[in-house]
């Protein structure tokens, strides 16, 4: 075998060809046909396996390979014919042809046993009717996907819109619970006491401040009825009132004294309300208790306090208006029966000097001038004392008067007290005011002979009126250049009998400034001074708490009305 | 003027005021008949005739009264009452001469139709001048109807 294949392509036979002996006609004839049998079975296998390779969804495709590759060997077999007439290779030629022989029959025993499946396969006319029934069929599932796509179209917006309520729904009912846990909890910590019973009276909820007004615990609570608390202050006909009202579905509010676990006492202020359920039937009432105990004892002692203070008030109001119909009595009797034995004094006095005054010595003529002297002083005192009171009793007439024009009227009056005297007035602007303008020209009187009096001592007197602010407030002073005054006595200025000089250096009662201060505390004013000893004086006053809301009108009534 | 003519009633309780008044009134012959009553009931017992005055005449009223508030038995404001109410004394000049000058005696006493309120001035030089010048006014200077009480009276 071995020396077969060595030989393989060895030419040591007789070249075809001479078979035909070398007969041009028969030797090209041989070529010519076979050369063509090779190419056209060369080209065929090329075409099979171009189409096998395109289609390569065709079923037995390896057959046609097989068919391939045995065209190719028989291709071969003719080309070797036409090798064979020149080269005497018949080795080479039998081993084509026992390739070409295998390959046939592998091909042949192939497509037997492919008989079978190859008729399975449909036939064209049978695909067509598959492929229209198939078609058919995909035109009605497309239908059906159509309409099944729509049908879930509208499921899925069903259900999302379902979803959306469910979680706002969800979203709610957790507020409400947020709700409803806060609520409890406010309603456990309230500093009243809740209850809530069911329509038989059980109690079935209290909070804490139910069990720290009882004494008792929730437990010891829960399940009985109110009446546990029951004091036996309140008779039964109470009971029935309240528990006929609840029934009726009303609110009863009252108060109720109970008893404590410990016994004692305490007063409560119930409101109870029936809660009706949907059907209309009452399923709950809630009461709402809060302990006033402490309010009532108060009360009581307010009560009592106020009996006691009215009882005062009374004796007192009785004590004052005897009083005052005393004073005024007294200071009636003083205008009339004080001030006779006076002008008695001063006149049988003077008519003693006129009568036998030229038989008197100039001493006896001294002592009866210091008698009417003293008659005349006491009679000024007494003038003005009435006055003082009378201020304080007179109602205001109160109308809008120019201070500028009072003040002209006093300086007028004011004429025999200067004299001749130099004084340099400086009279500022001045407002018009509300008052009561007999009562603030005496406030101007004493003020400015005040000024003129206490100026005496100064070769030139300055004193100035106008009006300046106070903080928020307008001031009228009055301001002169006169002896003055230490501030330290400051506060007696406006005492009755209070006086800062001696009466032989400056005259006066003492009375004039209190007047002054009376006057202008009636007008709801105030007035204070300031002053340095022997660089003059300054008095401010206003009429009236017209600075501001938080002035304070002036401070009350000195008690000087029951001293005369 | 006819002769005894009361030109002035003086009604004053008071002996020392009585004696000041006329000392003042006499030191400078204001006037020189001038009777005093001593309390209220005397006044009006001498302006109407009665009483101690029975024997008087209404037609011989006084010029001028000086009246006096705080008086025994009749006060002044009484006094005034009477003679304002009457038509035969109404016409007669009451002044109010006291020492009170008490609102409400001022009021009272021009609600009675008083002609004249004067506080008596406890200086004795101005009481004389306020004195003077009362008797000077009234008496002199001021002009009187023609008596139409005592005519009425000399009529019936």
């Amino acid at each position: 075998m071995m020396e077969f294949f060595r030989h393989l392509f060895d030419s040591d036979f007789m070249p075809h060809g001479m078979c035909y002996f070398w007969n041009p006609q028969i030797v090209w004839l041989h070529v010519a046909s076979d050369s063509l049998i090779f190419l056209a079975y060369t080209s065929i296998p090329i075409t099979l396996v171009y189409f096998a390779r395109k289609r390569r969804d065709l079923p037995f495709r390896w057959m046609f390979l097989m068919f391939g590759l045995f065209i190719v060997g028989c291709g071969a077999t003719h080309l070797m014919e036409v090798w064979t007439i020149w080269h005497g290779t018949y080795r080479l030629t039998g081993l084509v042809k026992a390739v070409t022989a295998l390959a046939s029959v592998s091909t042949a025993v192939l497509l037997v046993k492919l008989v079978p499946e190859a008729l399975a396969l449909p036939s064209p006319a049978a695909l067509r009717v598959e492929v229209a029934n198939r078609k058919r069929a995909q035109e009605e599932l497309e239908r059906a996907k159509e309409g099944l796509e729509t049908t879930v179209g509208a499921r899925t917006r069903e259900l999302r819109e379902l979803n959306e309520q469910l979680t706002a729904e969800l979203i709610e009912r957790r507020r409400a619970e947020e709700e409803l846990r806060l609520q409890t909890q406010a309603l456990e910590a309230a500093a009243n006491g809740i209850l809530i019973t069911d329509p038989e009276g059980r109690m079935v909820w209290v909070n804490a401040a139910v069990t720290t007004l009882t004494g008792y615990t929730a437990g010891e609570l829960l399940g009985k009825n109110p009446r546990i608390l029951k004091s036996g202050q309140q008779d039964e006909t109470f009971y029935r009132d309240l528990w006929t009202t609840i029934q009726a579905g009303q609110a009863w509010r009252g108060e109720i004294v109970n008893r404590r676990k410990d016994g004692s006492l305490y007063a409560e202020e119930q409101t109870i309300t029936p809660v009706r359920a949907q059907n209309g039937a009452i399923s709950h009432f809630i009461a709402v208790k809060q302990d006033v105990t402490e309010r009532k004892r108060t009360e009581e002692k307010i009560r009592k306090l106020n009996e006691e203070l009215e009882e005062r008030v009374r004796a007192r109001t009785a004590q004052l208006a005897a009083a005052n119909k005393e004073l005024e009595a007294f200071s009636y009797s003083v205008s009339h029966d004080l001030r006779a034995p006076l002008r008695h004094i001063a006149g049988f006095s003077r008519i003693l000097v006129e009568e036998y005054g030229p038989g008197l010595d100039a001493a006896a003529r001294g002592h009866l001038e210091r008698v009417q002297a003293g008659a005349q002083q006491m009679g000024r005192l007494i003038d003005d004392l009435l006055n003082l009171a009378q201020v304080g009793r007179l109602q205001l007439s109160c109308r809008v008067a120019g201070l500028d024009s009072l003040v002209e009227e006093v300086l007028k009056d004011l004429g025999s007290d200067v004299g001749d005297r130099e004084i340099d007035w400086q009279i500022g602007e001045l407002p018009s005011v509300e008052c009561d303008p007999g009562l603030v020209r005496q406030v101007f009187v004493n003020l400015l002979s005040n000024a003129v009096k206490y100026t005496r001592p100064r070769p030139r007197a300055v004193i100035q009126v106008g009006q300046t602010a106070v903080g928020d407030e307008a001031a009228i002073f009055v301001r002169d250049n006169g002896v003055g005054f230490s501030m330290k006595y400051a506060d007696k200025l406006f005492g009755v009998f209070q006086r800062l000089h001696l009466a032989e250096d400056f005259e006066g009662t003492g009375i004039g400034l209190a007047t002054v201060q009376r006057i202008v505390h009636k007008h709801g004013g105030r007035i204070w001074a300031e002053a340095e000893l022997d660089k003059g004086a300054t008095f401010y006053f206003t009429l009236g708490p017209r600075g501001g809301a938080d002035e304070t009108p002036g401070p009350p009534e000195p008690a000087l009305a029951s001293e005369y | 003027m006819p002769e005894g003519e009361i030109e002035i009633l003086l009604v004053e309780d008071s002996p020392a005021d009585v004696e000041l008044t006329l000392y003042a009134l006499r030191r400078h012959c204001v006037a020189n008949r001038i009777h005093v009553a001593r309390d209220g009931e005397e006044a009006l017992n001498f302006v109407f005739c009665r009483g101690e005055y029975g024997k008087r005449s209404i037609a011989e009223a006084p010029r001028l009264i000086l009246l006096d508030l705080k008086l025994p038995k009749v006060d002044g404001h009484e006094v005034l009452k009477a003679i304002k109410e009457d038509p035969r004394t109404r016409a007669i000049p009451v002044v109010i001469l006291t020492s009170s000058k008490e609102e409400k005696d001022l009021c009272a006493s021009y609600e009675l139709g008083v002609n004249s309120y004067v506080q008596k001035p406890v200086d004795f030089e101005e009481f004389r001048q306020t004195v003077t010048k009362l008797g000077l006014y009234w008496l002199l200077v001021n002009e009187p109807p023609s008596r139409p009480g005592v005519e009425r009276e000399a009529a019936g």
